[in-house]
């Protein structure tokens, strides 16, 4: 099994999560946001190219607000993981888990290069117990989503490398 | 054509002013123009498949971060090899 980033090669077609959603994004907006909009790259774990789970990360960033005022005056600096979703054949190999660890491998790399305090999940419901076992904390937002976010320091990650 | 009142961020309203100087375009032309692209951005992806900003206080901010703490998957997962 390889990871690597989403390309033309990659075959989609018949990726099933078992959640239209998450299958839609890959087969239809994955590729278009990382090469149109540039809003996020997809990561995909394959075997001979047939995409097998795949993982969207962007860097993005936390606004700190003031509770008085509800201006934002703080900017803080995470990778956020919109989506992680694993084929129904390969669920429980944890390959979930390996793109996970892909994921905090970049937020280190970006806070070596660039800043970042952390990572964000946007967990679905079915979700929050995976991401609570790697220590990921819910976030109460001052603004309500279809997912849960959740947190996980770099401190935290710093202190779990031995 | 209808009218509406709105309060718009500081950097957005500076942005609207210093683009319709600069420009001499109205600044309700450019506003009809940034709603209809972002329709039409929502149009190509759908509302459910765009991220959120987020916005939490200052103490939500501290609860985290003192509240993030290693587990022994956390541990496990980084230092498997």
């Amino acid at each position: 099994m390889i990871i690597e980033k989403l390309s033309k090669n990659h075959k989609r077609e018949d990726f099933d999560c078992g959640n239209n959603f998450l299958n839609d994004f890959l087969k239809k907006y994955a590729y278009q946001n990382q090469i149109r909009y540039l809003v996020g790259v997809t990561y995909v774990a394959h075997i001979e190219n047939v995409v097998i789970g795949y993982i969207t990360i962007s860097a993005s960033s936390i606004k700190r607000v003031s509770i008085d005022n509800k201006k934002p005056y703080d900017d803080l600096p995470v990778l956020r993981v919109g989506r992680l979703a694993i084929d129904k054949e390969y669920q429980h190999k944890s390959i979930g888990k390996l793109l996970l660890k892909f994921a905090i491998k970049k937020a280190i790399e970006l806070k070596e290069n660039y800043g970042c305090i952390g990572i964000v999940v946007d967990a679905k419901e079915e979700a929050k117990k995976f991401y609570k076992k790697y220590g990921f904390i819910e976030i109460n937002t001052l603004q309500k989503s279809l997912t849960t976010p959740m947190y996980l320091s770099i401190k935290t990650i710093k202190e779990s490398l031995q | 054509m209808k009218a509406i009142y709105t309060n718009l961020e500081n950097k957005n309203f500076e942005m609207l002013e210093f683009i319709s100087n600069a420009k001499g375009i109205k600044k309700n032309h450019i506003i009809n123009e940034a709603l209809e692209y972002y329709f039409n951005t929502l149009k190509t992806i759908p509302e459910e498949f765009i991220l959120k900003p987020l916005h939490i206080s200052k103490d939500e901010f501290e609860r985290l971060e003192k509240t993030s703490k290693p587990t022994d998957d956390l541990k496990r997962l980084l230092n498997d090899n």
